[in-house]
C-alpha cells in the first residue's frame, strides 16, 4: 500500500484550538516511540541475519516472541519500517522453522538443538503445542492483522489456521463437532497429539527433564489423580508399570479437551476479523458454550478436563481437575484462566452479548469464595485445587521424591491476581465488576495499588493493572507519567545493554543469549488506547479507542502526536490529544474500539474563547481530529459499546477489508 | 583488510559532469525502488500482478547491484523481501495467493502457477523450467549474494540448487554424471521433464500458446523441430488422435529426452554455489560439463550441436542432425538463446579455473557464424540466424514469419563479453571485423536497448575504450537518466487504485537500471542477462560503513581498459568531508592488482599493491586518476567482501 491521505465516510471533524505547552506525558510518549524505533532496528540488524533469520535457537513460540509487538508498535504510531521489520521477522521465522527444507543447520559450537517445527506454517506433528505456548507464539501473528489487514497471504493464512480448528482441514483433524471438543491439549497442523512416550509423560507429570534426572515440581503440568494418587519418581523403571502409566497418561491427559484450549477462540476470531465469515463466529460460540455447559454441569466450577465423549473427568472417576494446565498443575488458574479470559472477550466482541462474560466472572468468584483472610487482614486466594480441595496451605518445599532430588515448588496461594478481573471490568464496565475489584482492594493490605515500580516487563500477569485502575478511579492522578517513565526506564536499560553488546555473531550463536523485548507496548497501549494490555498468552488487542493518521493513510498516531485516555465510563471515554509539532498540522482519525466494535454517539470539547463546550454528533465508528501546530484538545466522547460487527478493516476501508487477492 | 595499501588524492577540482549525473541517477533509482515496492506490492512483498515466476523475480533482480554502486542499504532488505515473497507465493505446498481475479495480460487470462518446489523452479510449469526463463529468474538470486553473502539460508539455497545439477538431490535426478548430460531441456527441483502435453507440443512446434482459444499455427514463435524424424510437419496433425499421440511421443523422445546446449547456463547456478562456498565439487562440475560440450563441438566438426541424446551423442535421436532442440539453432530465435548460454558457461569456466582456453567454447561458435557470413549489396556483413534443412538461413525473411532478431550484423553482445574476458588481440580483431562490415549502424551513437541487457549499449562503449568516442560517459549516463526519470514519473503519476492495478495486470517496469552504471563504474559489459554472473574489472567497498558500494557523494569512472591494467577516476563531490574507498580487482577478487600509478604534482607515483584490494582516501572536493596494473584471472573467486578474509563468515554453517 502506498501512503496517501484518506477520507472516512461521513466523517465528523473536530479542530483543536488551544495552543499550549505540551504536557510531560505527551513528550515522554514521543520519546518512547523514537527510542524503541531505534531499538527495533538495531536489535534486528544485530541479532538476526539480513533477511530476518534470528541468531537464536529456541522453541518456535520463543522465536516469534523476539519481535512479537513490532506490528502493534507500528499500529500505535511507530515508524513505517516497524511493520516491515515485523513482516520480515515473521516470515523468516517461518522459513527457518519449516520442516520440509531446513534453513538452519546446527552450528558447530551450538548447544541448543534447533527443531524446525512447522508444517503448513503452523506447529507441526514433530512439535505439537498447547495453548500456553501457542498463545505466546501467536501474539506476533495477531499483531499483523492489527497493523495491516490487507495482506492477501495473511488473510489466507488466517483461514488456513482457523480451518484446522473448525474441522475444515482433514490433515489437522483437531475438532470433534459432535462432542464439541478439541481432541487433545497438544495440537498441530497434522493432527492432535493422542499418544506420548515415556519421556513426554514424565515431563508433564513430574517435570523431569530426563528420565531418572532431577524432578521439578515447578513445571508439573498434569495429574493422573485419582487413578494414580501419587506418582512415584521411578515409575518408568518397571516395564509393566511404565507401559501402564504411559497408557494412562495418553487417556487421562492427552485424549481429552481442556479449557486451556479455549484460547483457540482468538485464532478463529482472527479469521473472522479478516473475513467476516459467520462460520468462524459460530465456532467460537459453539466451543465456548460447550465449556459453559460443562461448567454448569459441574456445579459452577469449570472442569479442567473432559474425555473424548465430552464427559467431565471421564476415566478419572469424574474428578474435574488434573488436566493439562488445569486447576491442579503447578501454576493453577494462572495459566488456565488465559483461555477462559480470551474466549469470553472474543464472544462478547463477536456478539455484543455480555452474558458470555459470566463464565469468567463465575470462576473469579469461585476463587474468591474459597479465599481466606490472614491475620493482617490480607485476602489470600487459592491458585490450585487438589485431593483436599482448594489449596490454601503453603506449597511443599524441596526435598527428595523416591530418592530423586526435586527442585522448585508449586505455586502457592497468593493475593488475587489483577489480570482477569481487570479484563472483565474493561469488557463489562459494570458496577458489579467494579465492586468485585474494590472488594479485593479493600482486603489487599500488603500491596500499594498506586505503585508502578521502576521498570515494566513486557509479558506479565497484569501487575500494572492495579495502578491503572487507581488512575481511572480517581486515586492515582500521576499514573500516566509514572507508567510511561517506568516503560522508558525498561526500554533504555535494554537499549544500553544491547549497545554495549560487542559480541560477534558467532559468539551470540554459541551462547544463545540475547536481550529480550526491547520494544515495549504495554504502557503505550494502556495510556493511549484506554485498555489493559492484551492477555499475553493469546488474547487479541483490547482498545477503548484506536488512532489512525489521516494524512498518511496508516494506523497509529501521526508523527509528533500524543494521546491519553483520561476517563473511562460505560457510555464514553475522555481523550486528550496533543500535537507537539509547532510547525505542522496533524490529523488523527479516532476509532471506537480495537476493531470498530463500539460506536461514538456525540463528542463534546471546549473551543478556545467559548464559554460553553461544543457538542457534535458522530454516530459512527470514527471521527477526525485536526490538530494545528502546538494545539491540544480534550474530547469527551460518548459511546455505545459492542454494537458493531468487529473487523480488522481500517476506517477508510468500508465494510470489509480490501484484500487484493481474496477468496 | 590488514595492511591494505592506501593512496590519497590531493587534487582539488570541480567535479566533472559524469560524476554528478552518476550520483543523481543512483539517488533517483533508489527512490524509484522504494516507490515501486510500496505502490505495486503488498506490504510483505507480493507484487500486485499475475505472471510467470521468472517475471516476478525480474521485478527486483538488480537492487543489490544498485546497492553495490552506492545505493541505500534498504535496497538489500527490499530485494530479500521480494525474493522471499515470490518464493513463498509460488510454493507448491500451499499457495498463499488465491487465483480469484480475472487477470488479463494481452488476451490471455493469467493464472499464477505454483511451480516452486524446494524453493526452486519445479516442472509444474515446464515452460518456465528451461534456461531462457530460469536464467532470467535466477538473476535475482545471484543478485542477493552481491548484497550480503553471509546469509545462512541463501548459502544453503545456493548449495541445494546447485546440488540438483550435480545429481546429488534424489528428488531431482536431472544430471547423468556418466554421460555428462542434463536429461532434458526442461528440468527443475522435481527432476527432468519428459512428458509434454498435446498443447505444449503444438505450441513448441507451431508457435504461440495452443491453450488459448484463438490460437493458430504460425511459423513465428516455433521453438523446436522434430527434423528429420518428422520432416515436413503440417499443422492439423492434432486432429487425428492417433497421429497426435504419435507426434507427442516423438516430441518427448526427440526433444525432451536429452541435453540441450541452452543448459550450459546452469554453470551460472553452480558457479554461484562455488562463489559462496569455495567447494571444489562445484568448480569440477562446471569444468566437466563445459568440457563435455567442447568435446561435442569437436565431434560435430566445430559447430556446437544444440541437442545430444541420453548417451551424449550429437543428434542421437535425429539421425545425427545437430539442430532442432528447444530454443536451438532452428528455432525462431536462432542462435540467440544458445549463445547466451555459451557466454555464461565460458565466463564461468574461465572464472573458476583462471584458464582462458575455456573461452574457446564461445569464440569457436562466433567464428562459425562469421565463417558462414555473407556480404550484401551495401557491403553489410550478415551472419546466418538459423540452421534449417536447407542449410544456414541468411536472408531477411518476412516479418510475420520469423522473428526479426537476426540476420543483420553479428550483435556486439557475446563478442563484447568475449573480449572483456580475454582482452586479447584476437578478439579485438574479431570486433573490428564486425565493425568494418557494419554499414547500418553508427557505433558512436548512444542506444540503451531493452532495459535488461542485450547489446545496444555496447557499441558506443567499445568506441570509447577504443579512443573514438570521448564523450561517451556523459552521453550514456544522460540517456540512462532520461529513461529512469520517465519510468519514475510514470509511477509517480499512476493514481490507479489497487483493484484497478490488479485488473489491468500492468505495472511499470523495474525502476532500477544498472546497465550503464555497470559499464561506467565497473568497466565491464552488463552481465549476460539470461543467467550470467556479474562482470567487473573493478568493484568498490566502503571501509567506513563496512558495506559494498561507493561511499556517499563519491563517483567513479573506468576510463581505460587494457589486458594488463585499468584506468579509474574517483571524485569526492563532498566539499566538507573526506571519503575512503576500497577498490577490488574483479567482481569476485579474481584479478590481482600489481602496481598502481598516480600522477602527483611532482610526476608519477607508483604504489605496489600485489593483492586484490587497495584503499583510496579522498579529502574534501578531491579527484584522482589511477592507473592500476592488473594480473587478470589470477585468484580463486569468491563472494567474500574484502574484510571477510578467505572465506565468507556464514553464521550457521554446515
Amino acid at each position: 500500500m502506498y501512503a496517501r491521505s484518506v477520507d472516512i465516510p461521513n466523517g465528523t471533524t473536530i479542530t483543536a484550538t488551544k495552543v499550549t505547552a505540551p504536557p510531560a506525558w505527551a513528550l515522554m510518549e514521543r520519546q518512547l516511540f523514537s527510542l524503541m524505533e531505534e531499538s527495533a532496528r538495531t536489535y534486528t540488524s544485530k541479532y538476526a541475519e539480513r533477511g530476518g533469520a534470528t541468531l537464536l535457537a529456541e522453541d518456535l513460540d520463543d522465536l516469534y516472541e523476539q519481535f512479537y509487538n513490532f506490528g502493534l508498535f507500528y499500529a500505535l504510531g511507530g515508524a513505517d519500517d516497524m511493520l516491515d521489520l515485523h513482516l520480515q521477522q515473521w516470515n523468516a521465522t517461518n522459513r527457518i522453522s519449516d520442516q520440509s527444507f531446513n534453513h538452519r543447520p546446527i552450528h558447530n559450537d551450538h548447544t541448543k538443538k534447533f527443531t524446525p517445527a512447522q508444517y503448513n506454517e503452523f506447529w507441526g506433528m514433530n512439535h505439537p503445542m498447547e495453548w500456553h505456548h501457542l498463545g505466546e507464539g501467536l501474539m506476533a501473528w495477531y499483531d499483523m492483522g492489527v497493523a495491516d489487514p490487507t495482506i492477501s497471504e495473511n488473510a489466507r493464512r488466517s483461514r488456513r489456521f482457523a480451518g484446522m480448528y473448525i474441522g475444515e482441514d482433514p490433515e489437522a483433524d483437531l475438532w470433534d463437532a459432535n462432542h464439541r471438543i478439541i481432541r487433545s491439549p497438544f495440537q498441530s497442523s497434522q493432527g492432535p497429539m493422542l499418544e506420548g512416550d515415556v519421556n513426554w509423560a514424565n515431563t508433564m507429570l513430574l517435570a523431569g527433564r530426563y528420565l531418572g534426572g532431577e524432578v521439578n515440581y515447578y513445571g508439573v503440568r498434569a495429574s493422573l489423580y485419582p487413578i494414580v494418587p501419587h506418582l512415584e519418581a521411578h515409575w518408568f523403571q518397571n516395564p509393566q508399570r511404565r507401559a501402564y502409566i504411559v497408557d494412562l497418561f495418553n487417556k487421562l491427559v492427552l485424549q481429552r479437551d481442556t479449557p486451556n484450549t479455549l484460547a483457540a477462540a482468538a485464532l478463529v476470531t482472527d479469521a473472522y476479523l479478516y473475513t467476516g465469515d459467520d462460520k468462524y463466529k459460530q465456532w467460537v460460540l459453539d466451543y465456548l458454550e460447550a465449556w459453559i455447559d460443562r461448567t454448569n454441569k459441574n456445579g459452577g466450577i469449570t472442569p479442567d478436563n473432559v474425555d473424548h465423549d465430552g464427559v467431565i473427568g471421564g476415566g478419572r472417576e469424574g474428578v474435574f481437575w488434573g488436566g493439562q494446565y488445569g486447576w491442579n498443575h503447578y501454576q493453577g488458574y494462572n495459566i488456565m484462566f488465559h483461555g477462559i479470559n480470551t474466549a469470553v472477550e472474543c464472544a462478547l466482541m463477536l456478539t455484543g452479548d455480555y452474558e458470555y462474560l459470566d463464565l469468567l466472572r463465575s470462576q473469579l468468584k469461585v476463587i474468591v469464595d474459597a479465599a481466606r483472610i490472614e491475620d493482617d487482614g490480607q485476602l489470600i486466594t487459592p491458585v490450585r485445587y487438589g485431593p483436599e480441595g482448594w489449596i490454601l496451605t503453603p506449597p511443599v518445599g524441596r526435598g527428595m521424591n523416591d530418592g530423586i532430588p526435586s527442585r522448585g515448588v508449586m505455586q502457592g496461594p497468593s493475593p488475587m491476581r489483577a489480570q482477569e478481573m481487570m479484563h472483565l471490568y474493561h469488557a463489562s464496565m459494570e458496577q458489579q465488576d467494579y465492586e468485585f475489584i474494590t472488594h479485593i482492594r479493600d482486603q489487599d493490605v500488603r500491596r500499594d495499588w498506586n505503585e508502578v515500580g521502576d521498570r515494566l516487563g513486557e509479558k506479565n500477569s497484569g501487575e500494572t493493572e492495579f495502578s491503572r485502575f487507581q488512575y481511572y478511579d480517581g486515586k492515582n492522578p500521576d499514573w500516566p507519567m509514572k507508567i510511561l517513565t517506568a516503560e522508558y526506564n525498561e526500554a533504555i536499560t535494554k537499549y544500553e545493554e544491547m549497545m554495549e553488546d560487542d559480541r560477534s555473531s558467532y559468539d551470540i550463536i554459541t551462547t544463545n543469549q540475547m536481550p529480550q523485548h526491547l520494544v515495549l507496548t504495554k504502557g503505550l497501549t494502556q495510556v493511549t488506547m484506554g485498555t489493559p494490555q492484551a492477555t499475553y498468552n493469546g488474547g487479541l488487542l483490547r482498545a477503548t479507542v484506536r488512532y489512525y493518521d489521516k494524512d498518511r493513510g496508516r494506523p497509529g498516531l501521526p508523527p509528533d502526536t500524543s494521546a491519553l485516555v483520561d476517563e473511562l465510563r460505560p457510555d464514553g471515554a475522555g481523550i486528550q490529544l496533543v500535537n507537539t509539532n509547532h510547525a505542522e498540522t496533524r490529523r488523527v482519525i479516532v476509532q471506537a474500539g480495537a476493531f470498530g466494535e463500539h460506536d461514538f454517539t456525540e463528542v463534546s470539547y471546549h473551543r478556545d474563547g467559548d464559554d460553553a463546550d461544543t457538542t457534535q454528533q458522530v454516530h459512527g465508528k470514527a471521527f477526525v481530529v485536526e490538530l494545528p501546530p502546538s494545539t491540544a484538545i480534550r474530547i469527551n466522547a460518548g459511546m455505545n459499546r459492542y454494537v458493531n460487527k468487529p473487523s480488522y478493516a481500517f476506517p477508510w476501508h468500508g465494510e470489509s477489508v480490501p484484500i487484493p487477492f481474496h477468496e | 583488510m590488514t595492511n591494505m595499501p592506501t593512496i590519497t588524492a590531493s587534487k582539488v577540482a570541480t567535479p566533472p559532469s559524469w560524476a554528478l549525473l552518476e550520483l543523481k541517477l543512483i539517488a533517483l533509482m533508489e527512490k524509484g525502488a522504494h516507490m515501486m515496492s510500496r505502490k505495486y506490492a503488498e506490504r510483505s512483498g507480493a507484487w500486485y500482478w499475475s505472471d510467470d515466476l521468472d517475471d516476478y523475480y525480474e521485478r527486483s533482480y538488480n537492487w543489490c547491484l544498485l546497492y553495490n554502486m552506492g545505493g541505500d542499504e534498504s535496497l538489500v532488505d527490499l530485494a530479500l523481501k521480494h525474493w522471499n515473497a515470490t518464493t513463498r507465493l509460488f510454493d507448491d505446498r500451499d499457495g498463499n495467493r488465491i487465483n480469484n481475479m480475472e487477470y488479463h495480460h494481452g488476451v490471455h487470462p493469467m493464472q499464477l502457477k505454483h511451480n516452486i518446489h524446494n524453493e526452486y523452479f519445479s516442472i509444474a510449469h515446464p515452460g518456465d523450467a528451461e534456461w531462457h526463463h530460469m536464467g532470467e529468474g535466477n538473476m535475482a538470486f545471484y543478485d542477493l549474494a552481491l548484497g550480503d553473502p553471509t546469509i545462512s539460508e541463501n548459502v544453503r539455497r545456493s548449495r541445494r540448487f546447485a546440488d540438483m545439477f550435480l545429481g546429488e538431490d534424489p528428488e531431482s535426478p536431472i544430471y547423468d554424471p556418466v554421460h555428462k548430460i542434463i536429461r532434458s531441456p526442461m528440468h527443475g527441483s522435481l527432476g527432468p521433464f519428459h512428458d509434454a502435453t498435446l498443447d505444449m507440443v503444438k505450441s513448441y512446434l507451431h508457435g504461440g500458446h495452443a491453450s488459448s482459444p484463438d490460437w493458430k499455427a504460425k511459423s513465428m514463435g516455433v521453438r523446436g523441430s522434430l527434423y528429420p524424424v518428422v520432416k515436413d510437419l503440417q499443422p492439423g496433425w492434432w486432429d487425428d488422435p492417433k497421429r497426435a499421440r504419435e507426434i507427442v511421443s516423438i516430441f518427448n523422445q526427440v526433444v525432451l529426452n536429452g541435453d540441450s546446449a541452452a543448459n550450459l547456463a546452469a554453470t551460472g547456478l553452480v558457479t554461484n554455489a562455488y562463489l559462496y562456498t569455495g567447494d571444489d565439487k562445484y568448480k569440477q562440475w562446471v569444468v566437466d560439463y563445459v568440457e563435455a560440450w567442447m568435446d561435442r563441438i569437436e565431434q560435430n566438426n566445430g559447430i556446437i550441436p544444440d541437442n545430444v541424446g541420453p548417451t551424449g551423442k550429437p543428434g542421437e535421436h535425429r539421425d545425427g542432425v545437430w539442430w532442432g532442440t528447444l530454443y536451438g539453432w532452428n528455432s525462431y530465435v536462432g542462435w540467440s538463446h544458445i549463445f547466451h548460454s555459451l557466454g555464461v558457461a565460458s565466463e564461468c569456466a574461465h572464472l573458476v579455473t583462471q584458464d582462458a582456453s575455456y573461452l574457446e567454447l564461445l569464440r569457436s561458435q562466433i567464428k562459425v557464424l562469421l565463417d558462414n557470413s555473407i556480404t550484401d549489396d551495401n557491403g553489410q556483413l550478415l551472419v546466418p540466424n538459423r540452421a534449417t534443412p536447407d542449410g544456414w538461413v541468411h536472408a531477411h525473411v518476412e516479418e510475420d514469419k520469423w522473428d526479426a532478431t537476426s540476420s543483420t550484423n553479428l550483435r556486439l553482445y557475446e563478442l563484447a563479453h568475449l573480449y572483456h574476458a580475454s582482452m586479447s588481440q584476437e578478439d579485438y580483431d574479431l570486433i573490428l571485423r564486425v565493425r568494418e562490415g557494419d554499414k547500418m549502424r553508427d557505433w558512436n551513437e548512444e542506444n540503451l536497448g531493452p532495459a535488461r541487457a542485450e547489446h545496444d549499449s555496447e557499441y558506443s562503449r567499445f568506441q570509447y575504450y577504443d579512443g573514438k568516442n570521448p564523450d561517451w560517459p556523459e552521453k550514456t549516463l544522460a540517456l540512462q537518466y532520461q529513461r529512469a526519470l520517465e519510468n519514475y514519473h510514470t509511477m509517480e503519476n499512476d493514481d490507479r487504485t489497487v483493484p484497478e492495478i490488479l485488473r489491468d495486470n500492468e505495472e511499470p517496469r523495474n525502476a532500477v537500471f544498472t546497465k550503464i552504471l555497470t559499464h561506467v563504474m565497473f568497466g565491464s559489459p552488463q552481465y549476460l542477462y539470461h543467467g550470467g554472473l556479474l562482470r567487473a574489472t573493478v568493484r568498490y567497498f566502503d571501509p567506513v560503513r563496512m558495506r559494498p558500494g561507493l561511499p556517499p557523494d563519491v563517483a567513479v569512472l573506468v576510463d581505460e581498459l587494457r589486458a594488463d591494467g585499468v584506468g579509474v577516476q574517483l571524485v569526492n563531490t563532498n566539499r566538507n568531508e573526506s571519503r575512503s574507498v576500497i577498490i577490488q580487482s574483479g567482481a569476485f577478487g579474481e584479478h590481482t592488482f600489481t602496481t598502481v600509478t598516480t600522477s602527483t604534482g611532482d610526476g608519477l607515483q607508483a604504489t605496489e599493491v600485489n593483492g586484490k584490494h587497495f584503499t583510496v582516501d579522498l579529502p574534501p572536493a578531491t579527484s584522482i586518476r589511477l592507473d592500476a596494473g592488473l594480473d587478470r584471472f589470477s585468484n580463486k573467486p569468491s563472494y567474500a567482501f574484502p574484510w571477510h578474509g578467505d572465506a565468507i563468515p556464514v553464521p550457521f554453517q554446515y
